[in-house]
């Protein structure tokens, strides 16, 4: 489920490579921390994705709202002289790295379920092989 | 094996997530750092030294050929203003005192004893030199003020003749002299009394003992017998000022 999201961002990435597409000035430092709030919200919608509670109109209202306030932030930071980029970079990185961990938290649950399972069924299968055997045995017992 | 796509109609989120992401995806290529870009994301020089590194592109090659054809010229003035001197009597005189204003505007090359000084970056400074380890417009500025100061007739940069309305700045990586780019390491002739140049210059507490800071190596100065400093070969016009005519009392 999480590598449709990843397999996007790689077809975005494509599409701007083919399209020639290439930051000049200062606008491309202020674009890198536009990217860090994006990546910040997608992780999040993905968050809320496996706890059950995303809204569509929540995140994608986030998603443009966080990239330009973030683009705006550090843009007048340079205009007034404080590396305000370095705020948006810090809170943002803290933020990532709360998605990130509790999104690690969902995947290893599910794979330790899903090796779990694989074991029980295992189980089973050697269960019911075993019940058949001993069934047969007893069957050719009785015909003796 | 489930197919995925089954899946995605129960999981609402997976599909403004991923459109996103390849929004994302797009922004994050176009903010990439290449080594085209990178100049002007991050400029590592102020905006000044910056306008001049652009600004002060010229062709090198023609303007060496520029040079070569202001040195025949001048050299042929020179013989002309001899040829005549040489014809009419009583213009001698006046010849001797024009040779002699040219000799000190520079025009012409001089040849006599001095001193060679060698500036170079610190040898040893590794890969992240500091500011220390640098020869800067300043220490070369220092250098022929020094010179100049300890009686120096004639003083070259790197084969530039400096005159009286010479220039030397700084442009990133190299030294402007009069506008040429001159880089490390820099090699400074001065025409003068070589002991008194030699001792001006490394006396205790002068221009050479701040400048070793970092290395001796990036200092050396040496006492020759002959040198020969070229002539000044840039634009001598004169397009603002007038000599006055009436003398005021």
């Amino acid at each position: 489920m999480i590598l449709i999201p990843i397999a996007f961002f790689a077809i975005g990435v494509f599409i701007a490579m083919s399209m020639g597409v290439h930051g000049h000035g200062l606008g491309v430092k202020y674009l890198a921390v536009a990217c860090l709030a994006g990546l910040d919200t997608i992780l999040g919608g993905i968050r809320s994705g496996y706890e059950g509670k995303f809204q569509n109109d929540v995140f994608i209202t986030g998603f443009i709202t966080n990239t330009i306030i973030a683009f705006g932030i550090a843009k007048l930071g340079d205009k007034i002289g404080i590396e305000l980029l370095v705020v948006v970079n810090l809170v943002m990185g803290m933020r990532i790295f709360n998605n990130l961990s509790v999104i690690r938290r969902y995947l290893l649950q599910a794979y330790i379920d899903m090796m779990s399972r694989r074991k029980r069924r295992v189980q089973e299968a050697a269960a019911l092989k075993e019940s058949v055997q001993t069934s047969a045995l007893n069957t050719v017992e009785g015909v003796e | 094996m489930v197919n995925p796509f089954v899946k995605i109609h129960n999981e609402k989120w997976v599909l403004p997530v991923s459109a996103l992401s390849a929004v994302l995806g797009f922004m994050m290529f176009a903010s990439w750092l290449t080594n085209e870009n990178r100049d002007s994301v991050y400029s590592y020089l102020n905006k000044d030294q910056q306008g001049r590194v652009s600004l002060d592109v010229i062709d090198l090659d023609q303007y060496r050929s520029l040079q070569r054809e202001v040195d025949t010229l001048r050299k042929r003035a020179t013989e002309l203003e001899k040829t005549v001197a040489a014809k009419n009597i009583g213009s001698g005189a006046l010849n001797d005192q024009l040779q002699d204003a040219k000799i000190f505007a520079g025009l012409t090359e001089l040849e006599g004893p001095g001193v060679k000084v060698t500036l170079r970056d610190n040898p040893k400074a590794g890969l992240m030199p500091v500011t220390d380890d640098l020869v800067h417009d300043t220490d070369v500025l220092r250098v022929t003020n020094e010179l100049f100061n300890s009686g120096a007739e004639a003083v070259s940069v790197n084969g530039q003749r400096l005159m009286a309305s010479s220039n030397i700045r700084c442009a990133g990586t190299t030294i402007l002299v009069d506008g040429v780019k001159v880089a490390n390491p820099f090699v400074i002739l001065a025409i003068g009394k070589e002991d008194v140049l030699y001792s001006g210059f490394t006396m205790q507490g002068g221009v050479m003992s701040e400048l070793v800071g970092a290395s001796p190596a990036m200092v050396q100065i040496t006492k020759e017998k002959s040198i020969r400093v070229p002539a000044y070969l840039g634009s001598t016009s004169i397009k603002s000022g007038v000599v006055p005519k009436a003398t005021t009392k």
